[in-house]
């Protein structure tokens, strides 16, 4: 069955509409990457609306791809600027910069986009080998243990963000709140809608994502007086590398990898943390550690396989569960339901077309990225020149459109600006976006959930933890809100201290 | 504005929206208020931490103010003109047209934020709005309010 869907994913994906979805999604991301300033979430967020005329496998394969691409159009940015086009970039620009300003800008291109390529390759290979297996289990899940995954991802998603833990399970709280509002789904009442038809269908989240993700950004673009930048502006260089200066990075790409897919595996943690993680990695694993910081190739190999590998890793929970491992993936989860696919387990099965076409777009991504980013990566300088002032003023004229273009409907686009608004406010007093944005789309689902296992036990809530499956993930969310608390962190420091006194 | 100031304007924020999701509930059957009731709970107890979170941060001395260095300063007077700017052009959309709204919006955000000269001012707007045609209307078949250029667009 699983292999039937596998060929059926590969079959659809080879189809003349969709290869060229994935080579112009990968283009479109490589160069909305290179922007500085620009996140691929944001990217996805906005270019969401665009992808409507398409069927929906040809669609969700466009978005998957410029999110694979926008992974690796952030490196451009971090090293001809030394400015992260993308938040993932970030420990891009240690090596990289100081590398391009020795003259080989191609060079250190090269690392970023061979190590891209593996990292999104074997992140794609986990993807289509993991999602699978694990929606297969997930497909088995009845109310209880889906209410108890909700939870799961939840807290963790909450609980792991950058930051405080508490702040971001408040941002948790308000998208279940916000995820509220409309019909009933049990008594088919109208909830929290103002008495506002417009709301009777409940908040269209797509409309919330493209507010949260870009007006905010579109603000903080013009909110400081831009800065001259320091710049690279020529590739004398080959971009394209030789085998012998790939084969001593392959052992960093590998380990990179790897750590990327297991990070994006994990709800909240995304490629910003993994491309540190990666980095810090390479440093320790290094004979040469004072190189870090003045070049390295291995310093732009780590965190580059780590983010793109952070694409594959983050899709698997997002696929087998519906719980999106990341704020791009959220979004991703977000263009399946516009297209009337719902996120859960059943995505491997009732949409198994559309969603295994995903896969092997994720996986063919990589190449188009590899072959457009040797050919288009020179014109990528001109687009790390744009003015950030010009952007911003062209993302809001596209969110209005973009919110408009959902339902034709003007009262959608003042509530993609009120999410807007609130984004930006929570973005300065550092609360994340993201777990609001998880918190909207599994709403319906914990609430559904609960409804239904709370019928079945006859209102006892000991259903919970008669279940095996349930019990466990309920006492995984526990483990991880109270590993997030102070008291937590208390206690093990002073442990720590005991034991270093009894040494 | 202070660090516990703001948390605590924020709190404010979801207190109040947490309260009219709790009091609308209450007048609700139970099955359609018990998740909104757990979930308005949380809201309280989350702010609630939140703002005792700031207020010890603010006590430690670690409170982090919006903006430290003079350079690393938000331009508020900017930022609130942007955002009325683009509460009107979102309000005038229907009343005079998405084509009319727009390039006016863009050139006068350009010339506000003196992004850029006069005459590339008028060409990207007019482009950009171009290209927004073509992609939206032409190619998205997007029935978008044409306003005050509807006389030349009917066919």
């Amino acid at each position: 069955m699983i292999l039937d869907n596998i060929l059926l994913g590969l079959t659809s994906v080879l189809s003349g509409y969709n290869l060229l979805a994935v080579a112009a999604g990968t283009g479109l991301g490589l160069f909305v990457g290179a922007m500085p300033g620009l996140s691929a979430t944001m990217a996805i967020a906005i270019l969401l609306p665009v992808t409507f005329v398409f069927k929906p496998e040809t669609g969700i394969s466009m978005l998957a791809s410029i999110y694979m691409g926008a992974m690796y159009g952030g490196s451009i940015a971090a090293i001809l600027i030394r400015t992260p086009g993308t938040p993932a970039a970030a420990a891009t620009i240690l090596d990289g910069y100081p590398m391009a300003q020795r003259g080989e800008a191609g060079r250190a291109l090269g690392i970023s986009l061979t190590a891209s390529f593996v990292g999104g390759i074997i992140s794609s290979l986990f993807l289509l080998t993991v999602a699978p297996v694990l929606g297969g289990i997930a497909v088995m899940f009845g109310p209880v243990e889906l209410f108890a995954v909700a939870v799961l991802g939840m807290t963790i998603i909450g609980s792991l963000s950058q930051g405080s833990a508490i702040k971001g399970l408040l941002a948790g709280s308000l998208g279940l709140l916000f995820s509220t509002v409309g019909m009933d789904s049990v008594t088919g009442i109208p909830r929290f809608t103002l008495g506002n038809i417009n709301l009777f269908s409940g908040i269209p989240f797509t409309v919330a994502l493209i507010g949260l993700f870009s007006i905010p950004q579109a603000i903080r673009l013009i909110e400081k007086e831009e800065s001259l930048v320091e710049r690279v502006n020529l590739i004398t260089d080959r971009i394209l590398l030789p085998w012998r200066e790939i084969r001593p990075l392959i052992p960093t790409f590998i380990r990179s990898s790897l750590i990327g897919v297991f990070t994006g595996i994990i709800p909240g943690t995304g490629g910003d943390t993994a491309c540190w993680f990666a980095y810090n990695e390479a440093k320790r694993a290094s004979d040469d550690k004072e190189s870090f910081g003045k070049g390295s190739p291995y310093g732009i190999a780590a965190p580059e396989a780590a983010n793109n590998a952070v694409v594959g890793g983050a899709l698997i929970p997002t696929i087998s569960l519906g719980i999106p491992g990341s704020s791009s993936t959220a979004i991703l989860l977000g263009g399946l339901m516009i297209h009337g696919i719902m996120p859960g387990p059943t995505l491997m099965t009732e949409y198994a077309g559309v969603t295994y076409t995903l896969l092997w777009a994720i996986f063919l991504s990589n190449f188009f990225m590899f072959a457009e980013g040797i050919l288009f990566t020179k014109a990528c300088i001109f687009v790390t020149r744009i003015s950030n002032k010009v952007l911003s003023v062209a993302i809001v004229v596209l969110c209005v459109i973009g919110s408009f273009a959902i339902n034709n409907n003007f009262f959608e686009v003042g509530l993609m600006f009120g999410f807007g608004i609130l984004g930006y406010f929570m973005d300065k007093l550092k609360i994340p976006v993201a777990p609001l944005v998880v918190g909207l789309i599994l709403g319906r689902m914990l609430d559904v959930s609960l409804h239904q296992s709370l019928l079945m036990s006859q209102g006892s809530w000991m259903i919970f933890l008669e279940n095996p499956i349930s019990a466990v993930l309920l006492f995984i969310a526990l483990f991880s809100l109270i590993q997030s608390t102070p008291i937590y962190g208390r206690w093990r420091a002073s442990r720590r201290k005991k034991s270093g006194e009894a040494r | 504005m202070g660090y516990l100031v703001q948390h605590v304007l924020f709190a404010v924020f979801t207190v109040g929206l947490g309260l009219y999701f709790f009091i609308k509930a209450f007048f609700m059957p139970s099955t359609a208020a018990h998740f909104p009731t757990i979930i308005a709970s949380l809201v309280f107890i989350l702010t609630a931490s939140m703002v005792v979170e700031a207020l010890r941060k603010v006590r430690r001395g670690s409170g982090v103010p919006i903006s430290k260095a003079p350079e690393e300063k938000i331009l508020v007077p900017r930022v609130v003109s942007y955002v009325a700017l683009t509460a009107v052009y979102i309000f005038l959309i229907p009343r005079i047209g998405y084509f009319v709204a727009t390039p006016i919006f863009m050139i006068i955000s350009y010339s506000y934020l003196r992004a850029l000269g006069t005459f590339k001012i008028l060409l990207v707007s007019i482009c950009f709005s171009i290209f927004i045609y073509f992609l939206f209307v032409w190619f998205l078949k997007l029935p978008i309010p044409m306003g005050l250029l509807e006389p030349f667009f009917e066919s």
